[in-house]
Order: structure tokens, then C-alpha cells, then sequence
């Protein structure tokens, strides 16, 4: 025996109360002065045995009646009891229902696996007695809180509704979170019989975190029956994707060719050939480039470059697409790919160079990095350099960037000029150098004001000695500006000689500066090879700062302690990459994965600035409210659930915003989980739409709940009580 | 009750009442008692009232001589009978006579009774003693025939309070010893007290000779026993406390409070002693005016 809501027993203190209500009566009378003593006495005596007998027998049923209604109240249960008397027991059940995008998989019966899901899901709840409680989610690697269901409802047709409405989204799938919060909205009820049902088309990468999932079902067994039931067809169709629209640059100026990198994913079993992807620009219907890719291995990818040129400056959508979709399988929304960039016609960039003493230019730190930026006249980067000395006097506003290569110190004003430039959405490039004061850059850039990534460290490694040097990490490149060089083909970035540098820290301390934002290392050396850490040490590390972004070098800007500077193949495109990334976080991240939130900073003067956002298929507007994010006001849209272009617009500008939400890559790959390798305390059911799930699930009802009985009970007590009270009461 | 408020204890309404009757009250209860038993008065010559003829039957003791040897015709003498008529009137005075619900108390509609019985007695030429007794006899007024001696037991009756415990036996028994001359007990009480005792008491009153008449005082709620809810029940005459619930007991009650009053009435009736219920609540009158006709009736019966 259980109690599913065991603090009412408490209540069964309540069987004091007749007896205190019985001690206080017994001090509450009249008083009579009375003559005839003499026959009270007699009839007292006469009396008495049964006074006390009907007394105890009055307050043992009261007793027994607040004690009953106590236990009644605390709902006590028999897990194991087969037959549910009166029939009062209840399910309270949560409906887990995957809207990843692999369930728009149609079959053979040209039904989507969602649509069988949901007749699967409304199935489930029909099952369940009346009376019963039932939240639904929708689910995905979230769970989608907007649209479900969470606290468990007993309008079961609201049920309906949830699930009639839901829709796939674009996320992909990853039961644990749903899962893990069906079984923490079930711990928090009081029930006896407490269901999940997970409703998947069973894809892998759904039960990546199998154990967990195994784990949670199995710790909550005697509490939760889970269920799960397929849909959809038992073995994955062939599938190809689009997982990757790049530029290849990162830089977007107008009026020149820019390539941009596609990656197609074959998740079929068969190699994939004769797959055409085109470009298309702004919406255009034909495309501006295509290319017919080159065989590939199942399992693998493969990077084809494409290309395009943007007429005006503002934003472009663009789009990379398989030809023919149709032919190659029947999930749409991997078959392609959208990228939003913002063409500029210039890139400005200013170089503070600390050591601009030598007569000959070629000896200034700078020197390399104004060829890098700027290798020809007329260049669509315009470099200006300057001095330590006069670099307050330049409009920083004018740039894209600012550089301090090898600059000593700085100037509380100049920090301030750099800290607003930061705000505004700025970049900003620190080099380090022999005339670099280490400590004044720890202490202030690092320390006081959070705008360094690192503090640099101790110097490794000796720049006199040609033949001591360390190279950059081979591959494993993490962060988005370095990730194009994982394809060999893209280039190589090992070959880079650095004789000496300033140590960063893998993990330095979080700053406590409200605008200085998490620090991310964008590449490392590569590791020594009796090091325990994989990982090397930092040679590039960045952070976000107010809207921009800082990025710190552990090495120089000129040769003096590594060849990095002419080494053109790899140094051009990872600056170029930086400015770029720069250019992108100055836009408020266009490209967005599906659930990240569009963010659109305001200026303080605009605390109360709305604005509105149009999502791909619908016609309802999204209206946006500004709120305060890390102290400072924003427009943000979260329901980025469905890939596609977005339009966003201030209001009062007619002028448009676009970005892009990019399905997640990773439900491309359709690969389905053998049920052995699903959750072994879980019921799988293979659900179809001639499927008896009542028949099913009702052999594991077991236990049953007794409080209506018992609350039979007490009403018979009750009136057993008035009954007697009243008999009692009566003179004999 | 103070001695100023002593008339209160004469109804008026009461002795209107009674005073119609009071022409008979001497006739009926000598005409009663010379059924029921040898005259008391027989022998006392006290006022010559009238001749008349002799008739067979008649007591020759009583005949004139004198009038025969003048008249040669037989007459008899006959008289009016003075102040041989003696009532002692007994009013019980303990603590449980000072319980009431309403307007009386038993004691003041007893004391009631005893002043309007005086009075009438009184007014009737008889003599009268009262006294008022709980464990002994606490204030004893000797007989007189005086109407003057109203005032003063009316006083006497005003100014008692009543605060002991009983002894009814006691007084019976004490009564019947000192009291030669026989005449009429009127035992005014509640009868709260050794039922058996108190008949010994009786009996030997009557034993001595007497007439007892005996009114049964009891309280409307005492025969009721109207309460309800928890009551807790202060005894009088020290008798401990008793905390019941009166309505769950009221059926046993009223039973052995019947009982007893049967039993009473029967004591009573066995020993010849004339039994008046009381009922408190009811008015004085017609009380003492349901007894006197009954006498009334019972000696109309007993002439004829």
C-alpha cells in the first residue's frame, strides 16, 4: 500500500479534534441548583453504562471518520492490485511526440511518419480512461514549450487540438531533453499509473544519448511505464543533403566573384553520383552557378566550390539546392541550404603600429599584415595605418576593424575610443610584440576592462633559433572561421612556423565585466605529442564584447617571431575570414540554426522600439517587444523553429532585414536505431493504423486507487453518525 | 421573604375562594372525621345552642331534666362547639423545599398554603399552631384560636429561610409524642427525604389519633425535568454534584419521580392520611379549592 499524496496523512492527526471538541463540551455547561438530587442520581446510575458506551461509540466513529477521510485524502494505492474498484483510477500520461524534420519522411502510402505519429498520439490519449491527465510535447533536441501541452490537462480535447495543430519542425532529434522533462512532469503528480508515450519514426541520432534515456526509464520503472511507438517506415530511404553554404572569403564585397563553399552529405547506402547543386541569389529561380558534384561514399561529404557576384551592397539571400530534389528522396528540408550575407562595397580597416622607428617601411611591424589586407591597389579592403601616438585622433566608427600590432601601451582615452568602438560592433586585433608592456595588457585590457580573450603568459620558445618551432593544429578545427581548412582541399594551415609566442590560457579566468562575452579559441597549436591534453595550446583566441568581437594572437603581426605574415595561402584567408566574422557579428548573426533566437540590438535611446518579423510559410506577423538582454535593450525572436528566410523590419523603416534559419544538419542522416539498441525497460510497439494500442497498454494498468471507496465509506459513517447522534440524543 | 411582604403570602384570589367554602370547612371536616372515626368533640359542652325533641337514638345524656320534669315532653340540649378544633399545620423548611423554576419557590407556595389554611382556620373560630421544621423544629407558633395571632404567623412565616438539611421523621415523631390533644396535621412538604421514615412519622401521628392531611409540594420541573445540553446539577442540602446530559436521561427520571410520588400517595392512602398533590405552577386557589370541595364532597357522601 501507497500513498500518492502522503503529507494528507498528517490529517489523520485530525482524530484529536472529536476528542478535544469532546474534553472542551465536557468543561461547557450549565449549572442548575436542584433539589431532587436524589432521582438524577438513581437515573444516572441507570443510565450511566450506556451514556459511556454510546459516548465512546460516538466519538470512536468520529474519530474513525476524520481518520478515514484523512487516508482517503492522502490516496492511498495498490500498485500491484488488478482490478481498479469503482473504476476511479486514473492515467496521468505524457505524449512525446517528435517534430523533428526526418518525421515529414513520407512512406510508401505517401502518409509523413508525423501524420501516422499523430493519429498514433491521439490513439494514446483515447486509450485512457476518462478522467485521465495527459500533457503532450513536442519534441525534437528541445522541447517545444509554445506549442505542447506541459502541465497535464484533464480537457483531453485540448489534447486533440495540440496535436491536430503541431507541425514539424526543423530541429533535430534528441529525445533526452522530452523525455526528461515528461518523467519530471510525472514525478511532480500525484498518481497512481503514469505513462510516457514516445512517439518517433525511431532515427538514431533520436537515441544519441540511449543511456541517459535507459537510465532515466529505468530509475523511475516502478513509477512510469514508458512506451514507445515507431511510425513510420521500418528502413530509412536513400537521403542526400545540403549541410554546408559557405563564403569561402568570409568577406562579401560587391562587384566581385565570391566563392562559396557547398557541402553535400550522402546518408544512403549507395554512393551517391550525378547530384547537380546550383546557387541561386535573392530568391531568383534559376541559379547563377551549378555544379555537378563528383561521386560520393556513403557516410561521407563532399565540398564543392560555386559561384556568384553581388550587383548592389545591402542584404542577399543565398541559396544552394540540389537540381531536381524530387529524384533523390523525399525529405525536403535538407535538400537545401540558406545563407544571408550583407555585401559591402568597402572594408575599412585601421593598423596601430607600435614600431614604425626603421627607415625601411618592409621593417614596420605592419608592414606584411597592410599587404595581407590590401595586396593591391583599388582593393575593396582599404587599409590606413598610424601610431600609437595618433591613433585617438582617427574616427574609429569609420572601420570595420582596428589592429594594435606590437603596441605598447595604451591611453585611458584610448581604451575608452576602443571600448565604444567595441560597443558600436567593432573588431578589434591585438598582436603581441617585443616592445609589448605584458603586464599593462593583463592588467587593464585583460583584467579591468574584459577585453581580452587571455592574459598572455610566459614567451615559448626562442625566435633567434630557425630550427625550434611550433606548427598550428593539423585538423579538429572548431570554430566557425578556421572549420572550411577540416577540407583539405580548402588549404592547409600547418605549415606555419611559429618560433616564439606569448602563452594563452586554455581556460582563463570569466571576467566580470557585464559586456565582455564567453571567450572561444579559434586555433591552437598543434598539441605536443607527449602532452595528456589533445587539445594544444591557444594561438588565436577571441571574444565577443559588447556587439564586437576581440580577437587576441599569441605570436607577431610581422616575422619577427613566426613566418605566419607571408605566408599569403593561409594568412589572407583567415584574416579576411576574421573581418568577415567581424562583419557578421556587427549584423547581429544572420545565419542562424533552428531555436537560436534572432537578436537585434537597439541604442539605448530606443528602449521602447518594436518591430516585426514574417516567417517563411506564414503569413501572420511576428511582432516584436524590446527587452533588456545582458543590460541592454534588443529585439530577439525565438520561434526560429522552422528553417527557411526570415524578413525582419523596424518599426517606422520600411527597409528589410533578412536572415537565414538553417535546419539542423545532423537529421539529414536518417539512419534508423535497431529497437534492441532503443530503451530495454521501455514497451516498444510497432504502431500501425489497424494497431489494438488500447488492448496494449490496458494488460499494464495495473494498481488501483481506493479513496472513492473509502470516501463511500465515510459518507456511510457520516450518516451512521447522525443517525446514532440522534437516537443517542433522545431521552430514555 | 421579609415580614413586611407577609400578607403577600395570603392570596387574595385564594381566600375569595376558600371563604365560600369556609361555612362548610368546620362541617366538613367534623362531619368527616365523626364518619370515619369516634367524635373528638363528643362530651364538650361549650355554648347552649338550642332544644329540640328526642328521638329514638339520640344520647339520653344529652336530655334536659329539667325541661322534661316541667314539661313532661323529652328534649335534648344541643350546643355549639368552640375552639376544640385544633389544626396543626407542620410546614417542611429544609433547603430543598427553596428550589423553583417560576414565580415561587416551593417553601414561599408552601408557606402560601400554611397562611391561607390559618387564615381560614382562624376565621373559623378554630385554633391553629405552625410550625416549620427541617432536621429539627426550627420556629414553633402554639396553638391559639386568637384571629389576632395571623399577624404574627404570618410573620413567622415571612421570615423564615430555608438552609438545613431534613429529618421529616424526626419531626413526626416529635410532634405525635408532644401533641395530646388530638386534632388535624397538615404536613406542608416535597417529601425529599427516607420515604419509609417519614410514613413511620405518619403512622404514628395517626396512631396518636390525628387526621393528617398531607400536601405534596413538588416543583413543575422537578416532575418535568425539562433541560437539555450538558447540565451540571448543584445539589441542595450538600449533595454532590451531578454532571449529566439531563435529555438522554429524562425518560428514567420522570419514571422514578412518578414513582415516588405514587409511592408517597400510597403510604399515604394506606394510612389514612389524605394526600393533596402540588404543583407549584399552578395557582393557589385552585389548588386549596380542588381539596376543600373534595372534602366538601367526601363528607356530603359520607352524611347521606
Amino acid at each position: 500500500m501507497s500513498f500518492l499524496n502522503s503529507i494528507m496523512l498528517f490529517g489523520t492527526a485530525a482524530v484529536a479534534v472529536p476528542i478535544i471538541i469532546h474534553l472542551l463540551n465536557r468543561r461547557k455547561f450549565k449549572k442548575v441548583t436542584w433539589a431532587a438530587m436524589k432521582f438524577i442520581k438513581l437515573s444516572v446510575e441507570q443510565n450511566q453504562r450506556r451514556m459511556q458506551l454510546e459516548d465512546l461509540l460516538l466519538l470512536l466513529l468520529r474519530c474513525a471518520l476524520l481518520a478515514l477521510l484523512a487516508f482517503a485524502l492522502a490516496r492511498p494505492a495498490l500498485k500491484t492490485a488488478g482490478t481498479d474498484v469503482l473504476g476511479q483510477t486514473k492515467v496521468t500520461a505524457v505524449v512525446v511526440l517528435d517534430n523533428s524534420y526526418s518525421m515529414d519522411l513520407r512512406g510508401l502510402d505517401k502518409k509523413s511518419a508525423f501524420q501516422k505519429a499523430r493519429a498514433a498520439a491521439k490513439e494514446a490519449i483515447n486509450a485512457m480512461p476518462s478522467g485521465s491527465y495527459a500533457s503532450v510535447l513536442l519534441a525534437s533536441d528541445i522541447v517545444q514549450e509554445k506549442d505542447s501541452i506541459i502541465s497535464p490537462t484533464r480537457a483531453l480535447s485540448q489534447a486533440h487540438e495540440v496535436i491536430d495543430r503541431a507541425k514539424v519542425s526543423h530541429h533535430a532529434t534528441d529525445l533526452y531533453p522530452a523525455v526528461d522533462r515528461a518523467v519530471e512532469i510525472l514525478k511532480g503528480r500525484a498518481a497512481l499509473r503514469k505513462e510516457i508515450y514516445i512517439i518517433t519514426d525511431g532515427q538514431a541520432s533520436g537515441w544519441q544519448q540511449q543511456k541517459e534515456i535507459s537510465k532515466l526509464i529505468d530509475e523511475n520503472r516502478d513509477d512510469i511505464r514508458v512506451y514507445i511507438l515507431r511510425v513510420g517506415e521500418a528502413k530509412p530511404p536513400a537521403n542526400y543533403a545540403i549541410t554546408g553554404l559557405d563564403v569561402s572569403s568570409g568577406l562579401t564585397p560587391v562587384d566581385h566573384p565570391l566563392r562559396f563553399d557547398v557541402t553535400v552529405a550522402n546518408h544512403a547506402a549507395q554512393p551517391a553520383t550525378n547530384m547537380v547543386v546550383g546557387l541561386y541569389l535573392d530568391g531568383g529561380k534559376n541559379p547563377v552557378d551549378k555544379v555537378m558534384v563528383p561521386s560520393v561514399k556513403p557516410g561521407a561529404t563532399r565540398t564543392v566550390p560555386l559561384y556568384a557576384r553581388f550587383a548592389k551592397v545591402g542584404y542577399h539571400s543565398v541559396r544552394a539546392s540540389f537540381d531536381q530534389p524530387e529524384r533523390f528522396d523525399s525529405l525536403e528540408a535538407d535538400n537545401q541550404n540558406l545563407l544571408v550575407v550583407r555585401a559591402v562595397r568597402e572594408v575599412r580597416v585601421l593598423l596601430v603600429d607600435g614600431d614604425t622607428e626603421a627607415r625601411d617601411p618592409r621593417e614596420h611591424e605592419s608592414y606584411f599584415l597592410k599587404l595581407a589586407l590590401a595586396p593591391v591597389a583599388d582593393h575593396y579592403v582599404k587599409v590606413d595605418t598610424t601610431t600609437p601616438a595618433d591613433f585617438a585622433r582617427n574616427v574609429l566608427n569609420r572601420y570595420a576593424a582596428v589592429v594594435l600590432a606590437n603596441v605598447e601601451r595604451l591611453t585611458p582615452s584610448q581604451i575608452s575610443a576602443l571600448k565604444e568602438f567595441l560597443r558600436q560592433g567593432g573588431g578589434l586585433l591585438v598582436y603581441p610584440g617585443d616592445r609589448v608592456d605584458v603586464g599593462f595588457y593583463n592588467d587593464e585590457l585583460f583584467g579591468k576592462h574584459g577585453l581580452l580573450p587571455s592574459p598572455w603568459g610566459e614567451a615559448v620558445g626562442d625566435d633567434t633559433q630557425d630550427g625550434m618551432y611550433t606548427l598550428f593544429q593539423p585538423g579538429g578545427y572548431e570554430h566557425p572561421i578556421t572549420a572550411p581548412w577540416n577540407n583539405r582541399e580548402f588549404g592547409q594551415l600547418d605549415d606555419v612556423r611559429t618560433f616564439r609566442h606569448l602563452k594563452l590560457e586554455k581556460q582563463p579566468a570569466v571576467s566580470t565585466v557585464k559586456e565582455a562575452g564567453p571567450v572561444k579559441v579559434v586555433l591552437r597549436y598543434a598539441a605536443a605529442r607527449d602532452a595528456e591534453d589533445a587539445l594544444g595550446a591557444p594561438a588565436i583566441m577571441e571574444r565577443d564584447w559588447g556587439a564586437g568581437r576581440v580577437f587576441q594572437f599569441s605570436s607577431t603581426a610581422d616575422t619577427a617571431w613566426s613566418d605566419f605574415a607571408v605566408r599569403a595561402s593561409s594568412v589572407v584567408p583567415v584574416l579576411y575570414r576574421i573581418l568577415g566574422n567581424v562583419q557578421a557579428q556587427g549584423d547581429a548573426g544572420l545565419n542562424l540554426r533552428v531555436g537560436e533566437s534572432f537578436l537585434h540590438p537597439l541604442a539605448p535611446h530606443q528602449p521602447n522600439q518594436q518591430g516585426r518579423v514574417v516567417a517563411p510559410g506564414l503569413a501572420q506577423t511576428n511582432r516584436l517587444s524590446a527587452e533588456v538582454l545582458r543590460d541592454r535593450p534588443v529585439l530577439q525572436f525565438k520561434d526560429t523553429h522552422r528553417a527557411g528566410l526570415y524578413e525582419f523590419k523596424l518599426d517606422g523603416d520600411e527597409r528589410a532585414t533578412l536572415f537565414a534559419v538553417q535546419p539542423d544538419q545532423r537529421e539529414s542522416d536518417l539512419h534508423k536505431a535497431n529497437d534492441s539498441e532503443l530503451p530495454s525497460a521501455a514497451t516498444l510497439i510497432h504502431w500501425e493504423a489497424d494497431t489494438d494500442l488500447k488492448e496494449q497498454v490496458q494488460k499494464a494498468r495495473v494498481g488501483a486507487e481506493y479513496w472513492l471507496m473509502i470516501l463511500l465509506v465515510v459518507l456511510a459513517m457520516v450518516a451512521l453518525e447522525t443517525y446514532l447522534a440522534q437516537k443517542f440524543s433522545q431521552s430514555k | 421573604m421579609d415580614v413586611e411582604h407577609a400578607a403577600d403570602l395570603l392570596d387574595p384570589e385564594a381566600i375569595a375562594r376558600a371563604d365560600a367554602l369556609g361555612l362548610h370547612a368546620r362541617y366538613v371536616v367534623e362531619g368527616y372525621m365523626a364518619g370515619e372515626h369516634k367524635s373528638p368533640y363528643r362530651g364538650f359542652a361549650i355554648e347552649f345552642a338550642q332544644h329540640r325533641e328526642y328521638s329514638p337514638g339520640d344520647d339520653v345524656r344529652h336530655i334536659d331534666w329539667k325541661v322534661n320534669a316541667r314539661t313532661d315532653r323529652l328534649f335534648i340540649k344541643q350546643y355549639e362547639q368552640e375552639t376544640n378544633y385544633v389544626a396543626n399545620i407542620l410546614l417542611d423548611g429544609s433547603e430543598s423545599m427553596t428550589y423553583g423554576s417560576g414565580r415561587h419557590t416551593k417553601l414561599q407556595y408552601g408557606k402560601m398554603i400554611a397562611a391561607v389554611l390559618s387564615y381560614l382556620i382562624l376565621h373559623q373560630r378554630d385554633a391553629v399552631a405552625l410550625g416549620i421544621f427541617d432536621e429539627g423544629m426550627r420556629d414553633y407558633a402554639p396553638r391559639s384560636n386568637s384571629r389576632a395571632t395571623l399577624h404574627t404567623l404570618m410573620g413567622r412565616l415571612a421570615a423564615f429561610e430555608g438552609e438545613q438539611a431534613t429529618d421529616i421523621a424526626r419531626n413526626l415523631h416529635d410532634m405525635a409524642l408532644q401533641t395530646t390533644r388530638k386534632g388535624i396535621f397538615i404536613l406542608i412538604s416535597d417529601f425529599f427525604d427516607e420515604e419509609e421514615a417519614v410514613m413511620e412519622g405518619i403512622q404514628h401521628l395517626r396512631f396518636g389519633g390525628h387526621e393528617v392531611i398531607v400536601f405534596h409540594t413538588l416543583d413543575p420541573f422537578e416532575l418535568e425535568f425539562p433541560f437539555n445540553g450538558l447540565v451540571e446539577f448543584d445539589g441542595l442540602e450538600k449533595f454532590p454534584k451531578i454532571l449529566t446530559r439531563p435529555a438522554e436521561i429524562r425518560r428514567t427520571y420522570q419514571r422514578e419521580i412518578e414513582s415516588f410520588q405514587r409511592r408517597v400517595r400510597e403510604g399515604c392512602e394506606k394510612n389514612g392520611v389524605h394526600y393533596v398533590r402540588v404543583d407549584t405552577s399552578k395557582p393557589l386557589a385552585s389548588v386549596l379549592s380542588d381539596y376543600l370541595s373534595f372534602r366538601l364532597r367526601t363528607a356530603k357522601g359520607k352524611q347521606h
